[in-house]
């Protein structure tokens, strides 16, 4: 996804991809992130238990922790509302 | 939920593709018609090698109304490119209405509204110019009309074609910028509400 997105967006643009094992690169590549970047919120991810790093056939994969269903399902929730809840646009 | 939420996504993202193809067609005739009135009332004058006063204003009314009308255009086109990846992404996921993907789709839009607004502004900017300067071209037309009518039946009815289609591309260039002032007030009350819901999470990830 391109385009200007807070922390918490990209947060979860992250765990939603990574429901199934993932690359750093295809992780990156994804969310249209920068390598530096990308480590970083990663890192962050990691540190707080929602995503976990494992190694398959050589390669170093990412997936998605059930602790993070939490961030996961308030997300989705208080996005839904905020979008639902408004007047909508049309012309 | 999910059926409620992509009926109005389908008609916010019907309502912002007409809107700009409507920004698109009118940029593109104030563009033309720029053009032709600068063109109109400037060959006169040097055939004449005589500068009229009235085919002066009118040409540089013309030139003017050109100038917006381009950047009118080009901000138009900017916000149909972006605005066509989503509409894509929209038509991809039609099919599969589960929150998760909803979810995707207004976080999509989300993104695109923070990196098309300044773009919009200028498209507001562009098309009330080029409504303005097309409104002032008109009246100028009309003044001219009134005070040294074209000879002829053919001569005064593209006189008044010409007046008539000034004014026709003033009024869409001056009330367009209300309909994306209604998509702005839409969007600016999520990206609002959306600090509100950033606070939440963060008290859950810091949890």
């Amino acid at each position: 996804m391109k385009g200007k997105r807070t922390l918490y967006e990209i947060y979860w643009e992250i765990l939603t991809f990574c429901r199934v094992p993932r690359t750093f690169t295809s992780v990156i590549h994804r969310c249209s992130l920068n390598s530096k970047i990308g480590q970083e919120h990663i890192g962050f991810l990691l540190s707080k238990g929602y995503l976990r790093n494992f190694e398959e056939e050589g390669r170093s994969l990412y997936l998605t922790t059930e602790r993070a269903g939490v961030f996961l399902d308030a997300f989705k929730e208080m996005y839904l509302e905020l979008y639902n809840k408004g007047p909508e646009f049309k012309l | 939920m999910e059926k409620e939420t992509l009926q109005r996504f389908s008609g916010e993202v019907m309502s912002l593709y007409a809107l700009i193809v409507i920004n698109i067609v009118g940029a593109g005739l104030a563009m033309s018609f720029g053009v032709a009135t600068g063109v109109n009332n400037i060959f006169p004058m040097i055939a004449d090698m005589r500068i009229q006063p009235l085919q002066a204003a009118l040409t540089g009314l013309g030139l003017l109304g050109f100038g917006f009308a381009i950047s009118w255009l080009v901000s138009s086109a900017k916000v149909f490119s972006d605005f066509d990846d989503l509409r894509d992404e929209f038509k991809k996921r039609r099919g599969k209405t589960n929150d998760e993907e909803m979810t995707q789709l207004i976080v999509q839009n989300m993104a695109f509204y923070r990196d098309n607004r300044p773009t919009i502004d200028r498209l507001m900017l562009g098309s009330r110019a080029a409504g303005l300067f097309f409104l002032l071209s008109a009246a100028v037309g009309v003044f001219n009309l009134l005070t040294n009518a074209p000879a002829g039946p053919l001569g005064l009815l593209t006189a008044v074609i010409g007046a008539l289609i000034c004014i026709a591309i003033g009024a869409v260039g001056l009330y367009c910028p209300s309909f994306f002032e209604r998509y702005t007030r839409t969007w600016e009350q999520r990206l609002n509400d959306s600090v509100e819901a950033e606070k939440k999470l963060n008290r859950i990830l810091e949890g």
